[in-house]
């Protein structure tokens, strides 16, 4: 007898392909995005400095009381001006530690001498509040060696970061934790 | 097995690896929060103020007084080249000379010219100068070329003698051709063979001088009577050394005043005219200024405002008029300005 080759298939056996084809498509999926989640390395937000323009909001933004952001010095750029755009007032006379003749509003740079003419800047990051006053001064009068980072034993890595969404320069990035900070040569260390 | 119940697996099969695939990639490219960043709100949007201690207010650095602007400009030329870096002004037959690694343009006075070939090839920006006879001094990062009828080259990348590092200026008198080396901080003196013949700089104990120099930039020129100038730009100082090279004087005060000099280091180029007068140009505040030879403040040249913010460096020349001419590099243009009323 001839094969009926044009059999039809039931109804129900139709919609029970269906249902066997959304359950395997929908394991899939899940199986797929797990491997990913598994596969892919965790990220952190940080700040491109080349981005930064120093708007101060990293200062005001953060969801901690006092931001998770801070200045950091990039020794291999500067950071041994006697006279440093980045600690002093504009227009200082004096060449002294005095704090009136400091820029940073919470006294958070201390200078300390090496040899004539050279004195050494290092930040007291406790003190600290991220506003980026000292890197204004030292990115328009100096070689730019002052650069705020979101420092990672403080910042709360919030899934939507508030200073992100408020960030002037479009800076805030998310890059691979394993490399957590940006100089401003470019690259991620 | 029957055909229809292997075609019937391989479905299922294909479905779920759709799945995986799709999953994967959905997952993958999905990042925490990066969604809807950078919305910028105005402060007048919520944001709280920055308490005015917090700020930074660059305008205040910018003012100057329009009575002290003694230039007005006379012309703008386009150079055509991608990242000019040097300019200079043959004094005896006006040409002006733009270089870049990728040619030179070559202008009658102030009326813009041709690009033309470099006669050599340079590795990296570096200077370039006519020397006493009219020769062409052509430098690039770590080599210097004298290019007359023959082109002799010397210098190689390094610190040692003969070597450079970072070159931002060769210049010639009648006797020596000196190169300022902002990379090894200190000036070299040459033949006009390009024999080596000593150093002023870190390592010269004799002349007991030292060169700051933070950042790339080292200019040099000399005066009427053929003594070297040197911007010792660390200590925001011109500093004046002998035909010879030896250390005489120098002059000089850091400050925001429109007199001083602005920042950790500048000037960053300055030139000497006809009458001995110094044009010195300032990165931080972009402006262009003249003093007298003795280094008096005389007036503004170009005005805070003048050039593509983003320049770190002016390289300055002047013609046989005392015209200045003045090189944005970030807009590839040479700025001409001459003084008022003539
Ligand atoms: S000026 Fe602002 S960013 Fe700089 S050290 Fe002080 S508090 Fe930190
Ligand atoms: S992620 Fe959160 S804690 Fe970290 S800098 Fe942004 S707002 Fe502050
Ligand atoms: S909010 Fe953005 S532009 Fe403003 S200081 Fe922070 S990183 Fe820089």
């Amino acid at each position: 007898m001839e094969e009926n080759k044009t059999k039809k298939v039931s109804r129900m056996e139709f919609l029970k392909n269906l249902g066997r084809g959304a359950l395997l498509l929908f394991l899939g999926i899940t199986g797929g995005a797990a491997l990913a989640r598994v596969k892919k390395k965790p990220a952190v937000w940080q700040i491109d400095p080349a981005k930064c323009i120093q708007c101060g909001r990293c200062a005001t933004e953060c969801v901690l009381r006092v931001s998770a952001v801070k200045c950091v010095h990039n020794f291999s750029l500067c950071g041994y001006c006697n006279l440093c755009f980045g600690f002093f007032q504009a227009g200082q006379r004096e060449l002294t530690s005095g704090g009136e003749n400091q820029l940073c509003p919470t006294g958070a740079i201390k200078r300390k001498f090496v040899e004539y003419p050279y004195y050494e800047y290092t930040i007291i990051e406790k003190l600290c509040v991220g506003c980026g006053k000292c890197v204004k001064g030292c990115t328009a009068f100096g070689n730019g060696s002052l650069q705020l980072q979101v420092m990672h034993d403080r910042c709360k890595n919030c899934n939507e970061c508030l200073i992100a969404k408020a960030c002037a320069g479009k800076a805030f990035v998310r890059i691979p934790a394993e490399k957590a900070y940006i100089t401003k040569e470019g690259r991620e260390s | 097995m029957d055909r229809k119940i292997i075609f019937k697996n391989g479905i299922w099969i294909l479905l779920v690896a759709a799945g995986l695939v799709g999953g994967y990639f959905m997952a993958s490219s999905y990042i925490p929060g990066n969604t809807a960043v950078n919305e910028v709100k105005s402060d007048g949007a919520g944001n709280p103020a920055l308490p005015e201690n917090f700020k930074y207010d660059m305008a205040k650095l910018k003012q100057y007084d329009p009575r002290q602007l003694l230039y007005g400009e006379e012309t703008k030329i386009k150079t055509g080249l991608k990242e000019p870096f040097g300019l200079t002004v043959n004094k005896k037959d006006g040409r002006v000379l733009v270089v870049s690694t990728e040619g030179m343009l070559v202008c009658d006075g102030a009326i813009a010219g041709k690009v033309a070939a470099l006669p050599v090839r340079l590795e990296g920006p570096g200077s370039v100068s006519f020397g006493f006879a009219g020769e062409l001094l052509l430098a690039g990062r770590d080599r210097v070329n004298i290019v007359s009828g023959t082109i002799i080259g010397f210098g190689k990348k390094g610190k040692g003698v003969g070597e450079f590092k970072y070159i931002t200026s060769v210049k010639a008198n009648a006797k020596y051709i000196f190169t300022a080396d902002a990379g090894n901080r200190r000036v070299c003196k040459f033949d006009l063979k390009g024999k080596y013949l000593g150093q002023i700089g870190r390592k010269d104990k004799a002349a007991g001088k030292n060169f700051v120099i933070p950042s790339p930039h080292m200019d040099m020129d000399f005066d009427s009577k053929g003594n070297l100038w040197v911007a010792n730009a660390g200590l925001l100082q011109l500093e004046k050394y002998s035909p010879e090279g030896v250390f005489v004087s120098s002059w000089g005060k850091h400050g925001i005043n429109i007199d001083e000099f602005i920042g950790c280091c500048n000037p960053v180029n300055f030139v000497i005219d006809g009458g001995d007068n110094f044009i010195t140009a300032e990165k931080g505040v972009l402006r262009i200024k003249k003093y007298d030879k003795t280094g008096k403040f005389l007036g503004v040249v170009a005005p805070p405002g003048t050039f593509n913010e983003k320049n770190t460096s002016i390289p300055l020349a002047v013609d046989s008029k005392n015209r200045v001419y003045a090189l944005d590099t970030i807009e590839k243009t040479v700025r001409v300005f001459s003084e008022k009323g003539y």
